[in-house]
């Protein structure tokens, strides 16, 4: 995983160093095969992404779906520096605004909501029921996505900023590189509790959840799906773009733990 | 010129090189020196006890370090062996402090270091040895007068080389001490300030940082390793 990281900024640096050239060093070659499909995803999403691509594949047999899944930061920094997916769906707003922004998006939907869970391992003893409790000194450390850049931090750190409790917990808090590492830090018993998204409390055995964040206080936690600029005319992509807004593929994510935004019929408060 | 962020993770990235190099010098002299005067010959048995320590202290070179730092985390969890150990004793924990930086940092530089001080033994003539012990000398004086002064140039070398791998340390520290304010080396620092939007143009100094101290380092390794080889051979 770090040398992924590396790597991705490895080219993020050397896009620093030379202004105005990466756009054309990292020009992108007109796609030869219409029907090569490459989808960029958030890691949280990983398990349920994999099952629309695979149904979507059944469908239509002449295409090939790559999906690559990361934390929505790296992703988006590939996709600035001109990676060639069709598709984009992120754990946060922000990075599609900033992709928005340089024009590289051509059309966008939230697709899916999340929520926040406070979680401890399995075997702890801990009775955690609010978030006040976790002011007690029986809680030494509490792992939460990086607060400045992992989406799942930067709600976790509104939730209780709207609490009044950051300030306090703020001490306490350990950033981790995307929220799958918080799960292990949890898991691992290495903090004695942890605040991460809902579905990846609910894929660990080895966590429990004490009790769940409201969407009131972290804000509403959305994943847009973006359909990039470059697969605009890419007939195989649209289709993608519509298939993960279809009700089978929010069946897919319900099943998951997710909300699924694209139905009128699921109202999220 | 740079922001309080920026000194804080130069001063921390010094601080957990520097103790992380100190920590770990005194074990990889004496594993450098032991690995280097290791007779080929022996026993079985004893060629199996060299090839695991020689493939134990060499682990964390090739594994990734997000794994490095996985196991380290296990150890070290309040519940682990580790932990748990420094816990009841000690009362101190070392997760997620500045400490846990610094044990992530020792242990995946550590091969480096004990290869370079391995090759500068290997390189000091054992008759010298031989002759000084001849003279009187115990096996510790003739180590500290003889040996060790002859080797001190690869040993330094070596040490500065785990420092410069300390400070690019980044997938182990990340697992065992977090993200935490004020307590974020300039890896994990670059690595917060580019996963913002607008991250990659303000993370630029600490980048060039990096550079220039990597260079630095290198170099003065490479240096020191050349006189060593030059004095050999004349």
């Amino acid at each position: 995983m770090s040398r992924f990281f590396r790597m991705t900024y490895a080219l993020a640096v050397l896009a620093a160093l030379a202004p105005g050239q990466t756009g054309r060093a990292i020009a992108q070659p007109p796609a030869s095969e219409p029907e090569d499909l490459l989808v960029f995803a958030a890691a949280s999403t990983k398990d349920a992404v994999d099952e629309v691509l695979r149904s979507f594949a059944e469908s239509r047999p002449n295409a090939s779906v790559r999906a690559s899944y990361g934390s929505s930061a790296a992703l988006a920094q590939q996709l600035q520096l001109g990676a060639e997916a069709d598709l984009f769906l992120s754990a946060n707003q922000r990075w599609v605004d900033a992709l928005e922004e340089k024009g590289h998006v051509a059309s966008r939907h939230d697709l899916l909501g999340n929520r926040l869970a406070a979680i401890v391992p399995a075997d702890s003893k801990l009775k955690l029921t609010a978030p006040e409790d976790l002011l007690s000194d029986r809680v030494q450390r509490i792992a939460i996505g990086q607060p400045d850049s992992v989406p799942a931090g930067i709600y976790a750190r509104q939730a209780l900023t709207r609490l009044g409790l950051w300030e306090r917990l703020k001490p306490k808090a350990v950033g981790s590189a995307d929220v799958r590492q918080a799960l292990a830090f949890v898991e691992t018993g290495a903090a004695e509790a942890g605040i991460v998204y809902s579905t990846d409390a609910a894929i660990s055995k080895r966590v429990k959840v004490a009790f769940a964040l409201d969407e009131k206080l972290s804000g509403p936690i959305v994943y847009p799906l973006a359909l990039m600029k470059q697969a605009r005319d890419k007939p195989a992509a649209t289709a993608l773009y519509e298939a993960f807004q279809s009700d089978k593929a929010a069946k897919v994510f319900r099943r998951y733990g997710f909300s699924a935004r694209g139905l009128a019929s699921d109202d999220m408060p | 010129m740079l922001t309080a962020e920026e000194w804080s993770a130069l001063r921390l990235s010094f601080q957990v090189g520097v103790c992380a190099v100190l920590a770990s010098l005194p074990a990889a002299v004496a594993l450098g020196y032991a690995l280097a005067r290791w007779k080929s010959g022996g026993g079985w048995r004893l060629q199996a006890i060299q090839g695991l320590l020689q493939l134990a202290i060499d682990l964390p070179l090739v594994l990734p370090p997000v794994v490095t730092g996985y196991l380290l985390l296990l150890l070290l969890a309040p519940g682990g062996p580790v932990g748990s150990w420094l816990q009841s004793w000690f009362g101190v924990r070392i997760l997620f402090t500045w400490r846990a930086a610094a044990v992530a940092s020792a242990v995946v530089s550590f091969p480096l270091m004990v290869r370079s001080i391995r090759l500068a033994f290997h390189a000091v003539d054992p008759r010298l040895e031989f002759a000084a012990r001849s003279l009187g000398a115990s096996r510790l004086d003739a180590f500290f007068t003889v040996s060790l002064p002859l080797a001190r140039r690869g040993v330094v070398a070596g040490a500065i080389l785990a420092f410069a791998r300390s400070l690019g340390e980044f997938g182990a520290t990340m697992m065992v001490a977090g993200s935490i304010d004020g307590q974020r080396t300039i890896p994990l620092e670059i690595y917060t300030l580019v996963n913002q939007p607008g991250g990659v143009e303000t993370s630029w100094r600490l980048v060039a940082i990096s550079i220039a101290l990597a260079c630095g380092a290198l170099a003065a390794s490479e240096w020191l390793e050349r006189r060593q080889s030059l004095r050999e051979s004349a």
